[in-house]
């Protein structure tokens, strides 16, 4: 009987250890792969000549966590000497090959740019440095872990010595338990009648990791004893110390945990784990014991003591010099105040977020442990959500408003690339709450209008850019037998115009007349080779900007103006690969026919002109002339929304302002957006406009009042761009300005009086 | 006929032929670029890569010259023949015409030109193909 009893006893037994053994395995296998997908941000560029100041560059080393030093010895450090950085880079493995860490020193002029950069190894001058990028979030498996992926070969030898020296001395020699402690332990808990005594190797901590709640049951110790050493059977030494290495708890940031210690590097003092210093190491280590009881932030004296604790019992084990451990001991704990931010820069995220979701499921996001490299530049990024934030209080303040009433969303793309820079969904950029840059579809109103001229240009037998159009009273059919009276912003009929004028003084009246001769559904045509994504139906009131779009379709829109005729839809990421470095999939530089060069060329001369002396002026007190940045105020019906969308030579940057209740703000586009657009152009720093006139183009000297043909010198003239064979055929006398004579009507008026009925 | 009758009865401004064009304002002056050393170097390596039949790699180079000079024709062009070679007809062709706007009259015209021809060929626009060709005529 006994031994039937025995028998039945064994075999629950080993039904249990298989089932322990099936739980240990996959749990160890899976962890493998719970990595989040790693986010970066554009990587600065060194080369000579670039302009980038000294300040600059010290900023950007500080968001990567490199530290200042007396001698720069290891990789993350720096020293100034005057105009000229001395700094150690890190490697780093891009998408597209691997750039080695080196040791170099960059020389500055007068703080403006780069004028050298040579290898303080070789001696040689360097061509092309690129510093690692710096991370900006990432995308958490669901049970909010993450981690740093360390391997054995990469931590510091230092580090392993703390780790066996306080935890587990025997580690390599063991088979997963201590028989005498795990005995001792078992008769001190026995007596105590509970759970008394540790003595848990790190095959034993490392299993208890795997289990989400803390049951201190002596059921609990043997299961974790039994799954130890079947762990020890299954995986050899380094397998577990790696994983050991890469589970381990270390702290708790919010609602997110902290495991391993790649990512407590990170956490502690922001740095990679391979740059720590012993004391900085065994301060990790001391952790471990209880990251709450032992937080440096929280409990900074006993946290001290535990660590060191830890380099007097390195130091007994000969592991550190005497000289050593003092000098280690004397250090400060050096944790930095700053917290891990899950995501920095939220909105911009959610731009990546929806780009890659047209490419990957959410579980490939969420297990895979890819690296996204993005387009943002993190100085830029700040400097235009502290320009939105600063702006919206001043017309706040200026206009009475109360406070936190207005909010707004920018867009700042590198036209040559369709790169986005920046992206600010809201005055507060801390927090991921609704993304207007994505997600506000707000009316356009006048930021519709340079694509209605583009439409009528389309046509050079009808219209050029001086064409007389009629700015007066009109009424547009609709259907349903409904009718619509365009008015003007300031309720003045402005008569027979040159079309440019139109354009860069937004006359509502005439852009209906130019909109409704060309049609329509014409102008839907050009907004959509232009980038709109969809088609609206065809109402008159589209002239005007009724059209809801978000800023980001905006930006898109008006990319294609920028690069004169291009289609280069904004792009927040530039490739993925996975953790290993693969390349898994590329969103190249793409360049699609748009609109016609000649076209968007003389578009965006009325642009800059709109600029220069049109509804956009105010930005000139605020930038240099010679930028010649081209622009566009928008404002939609009843003031509700206030635009500016504008670039330079190779920045464009979309700004909206309005209320997210819809009320009217009061604003019109060069009173709210303009402004904050100016600030954001300011920072931006974009290269002056210089546009190059293409083949078909030709300039010619227009009287600005009648749009007849002038002549340089004369009063009134203007220089504006035409396609060959098309232009004023009348001249007027030079020295006079020429009002038109409303008895000379031209065609067009009399088209769209004979179309009116009137 | 009327609106000749009524223009010829007032003459406020009187009807002349239109005079010569002028003188087109200045055009872009050349900027010459600061990143010379740094972009030879990457295109070098992208003319590696497509001798190696590394298109993506050579793409890449040309992609990470262009962020440093955005301006300049030539990795245009050496874009559009590496998407050619990547039988990608549309950018090739948006690329070389991309070329042509920041060089239309150089040496670099003929090519894009040919370019966008064979391009367009390949995409059965035989039209499009001839207008290209069009351009590779001097004058």
């Amino acid at each position: 009987m006994v031994l039937v009893a025995l028998l039945a006893a064994a075999g629950a037994l080993l039904v249990h250890v298989v089932s322990l053994d099936a739980e240990v395995s996959s749990r160890f296998e899976g962890k493998r792969w719970a990595l989040p997908t790693q986010v970066y941000a554009r990587p600065l560029e060194l080369y000579v000549g670039r302009r980038l100041s000294r300040d600059e560059l010290l900023e950007e080393l500080d968001r990567l966590g490199y530290r200042s030093s007396e001698r720069v010895s290891r990789s993350g450090h720096y020293q100034v000497h005057g105009d000229r950085l001395e700094v150690m880079t890190r490697g780093f493995d891009f998408w597209d090959g691997s750039e080695p860490g080196r040791h170099v020193e960059v020389a500055f002029a007068a703080g403006t740019e780069i004028t050298a950069i040579d290898d303080l190894e070789s001696g040689g001058p360097v061509v092309l440095l690129r510093l690692d990028p710096s991370t900006i979030g990432s995308i958490y498996p669901r049970h909010g872990e993450d981690r740093v992926l360390v391997r054995l070969d990469d931590v510091p030898p230092a580090l392993i010595d703390a780790l066996l020296t306080v935890e587990d001395r025997q580690f390599r020699d063991h088979y997963g338990v201590r028989p005498q402690s795990l005995f001792r332990a078992l008769v001190a808990n026995l007596r105590a009648g509970g759970v008394v005594q540790g003595g848990s190797t790190i095959t034993q901590q490392l299993v208890k990791n795997f289990y989400l709640d803390n049951r201190r049951t002596l059921r609990r110790k043997i299961d974790e004893a039994l799954m130890a050493l079947l762990l020890e059977w299954r995986y050899d030494k380094d397998e577990i110390l790696e994983a050991y290495l890469n589970e381990i708890y270390l702290g708790q940031d919010g609602d997110r945990a902290v495991h391993g210690f790649g990512l407590g590097s990170q956490f502690y003092f922001q740095r990679p784990l391979a740059e720590l210093g012993v004391h900085e190491v065994a301060l990790l280590v001391a952790i471990i014991r209880g990251p709450s009881f032992y937080d440096p932030r929280r409990h900074p004296e006993r946290t001290r003591s535990r660590r060191d604790l830890v380099l007097d019992q390195m130091q007994q084990q000969a592991l550190l010099t005497e000289v050593d451990a003092d000098q280690a001991r004397a250090r400060p704990m050096g944790v930095v105040d700053r917290n891990l931010q899950t995501t920095r820069y939220p909105a911009f995220m959610g731009l990546v977020q929806r780009q890659l979701r047209t490419q990957y499921r959410p579980e490939d996001l969420m297990s895979e442990g890819l690296r996204i490299f993005t387009t943002v530049d993190p100085a830029l990024q700040a400097r235009v959500e502290a320009q939105v934030a600063t702006g919206l209080e001043e017309i706040e303040r200026e206009r009475g408003m109360a406070s936190g009433g207005l909010q707004a969303a920018a867009v700042v793309t590198d036209t040559d690339s369709g790169e986005v820079l920046a992206l600010v969904g809201g005055r507060n950029s801390r927090f991921a709450g609704f993304n207007r840059a994505l997600d506000a579809q707000r009316p356009v109103g006048s930021l519709v209008k340079p694509f209605v001229h583009l439409a009528a240009l389309e046509h050079p037998s009808r219209y050029h850019v001086a064409t007389i159009v009629e700015d007066g009273p009109m009424t547009v059919p609709l259907p349903g037998g409904r009718t619509w009276e365009p008015r003007n912003f300031d309720r003045e009929w402005h008569g027979p115009v040159p079309m440019y004028r139109a354009l860069t003084q937004s006359y509502n009246a005439a852009t209906v007349a130019i909109g409704m001769d060309v049609g329509v559904e014409a102008v839907i045509d050009v907004l959509q080779r232009a980038g709109l994504q969809r088609r609206p139906p065809a109402y008159p009131s589209l002239l005007l900007g009724a059209l809801e779009m978000s800023p980001l379709e905006v930006a898109d829109l008006y990319q294609t103006l920028a690069t004169g005729g291009f289609r280069s839809p904004p792009r927040a990421i530039r490739e993925v690969t996975t953790v290993d470095g693969e390349p898994l999939s590329r969103y190249p530089l793409s360049v699609a026919r748009g609109v016609e060069p000649e076209l968007a060329y003389l578009v965006n001369r009325l642009l800059q002109e709109t600029v220069r002396d049109g509804t956009g002026r105010r930005a000139r007190g605020a930038l240099p002339a010679d930028w010649q940045l081209a622009g566009k105020t928008g404002t939609s019906d009843g003031l509700r929304d206030s635009w500016f969308a504008g670039f330079g030579g190779d920045r464009l940057a979309v700004v909206w302002v309005g209320r997210d209740d819809n009320a009217s703000a009061q604003l019109t586009g060069s009173v709210g957006a303009l402004p904050l657009w100016a600030g954001i152009m300011a920072d931006a720093r974009p290269r002056p406009l210089l546009l190059r006139p293409p083949e078909q183009v030709r300039e010619r000297w227009i009287d600005g009042l009648s749009g007849h043909g002038s002549a340089q010198g004369c009063a009134g003239a203007v220089s504006l761009p035409f396609l060959v064979g098309t232009g004023p055929e009348q001249t007027v006398p030079c020295g006079r300005q020429q009002r038109i004579d409303e008895t000379e009507q031209p065609n067009l008026l009399r088209r769209i009086r004979d179309w009116l009925g009137g | 006929m009327l609106m000749a009758a009524v223009l010829a009865a007032c003459a406020p401004l009187s009807p002349q032929p239109a005079p010569e064009p002028d003188p087109a304002p200045p055009p872009a002056e050349e900027v010459t670029a600061p990143a010379s050393s740094a972009v030879l170097a990457l295109l070098d390596r992208s003319e590696g890569f497509m001798a190696a039949g590394d298109h993506d790699s050579a793409a890449a180079s040309l992609e990470r010259a262009l962020r440093l000079d955005p301006q300049n024709a030539e990795l245009w062009h050496r874009l559009a023949r590496v998407r050619f070679a990547q039988a990608d007809w549309a950018a090739a062709e948006s690329l070389a015409l991309r070329s042509v706007g920041l060089d239309a009259t150089g040496a670099l015209r003929r090519e894009n030109w040919r370019l966008v021809a064979d391009a367009r060929r390949r995409m059965d626009d035989e039209p499009g193909a001839r207008e290209a060709e069009a351009r590779l005529r001097p004058g």
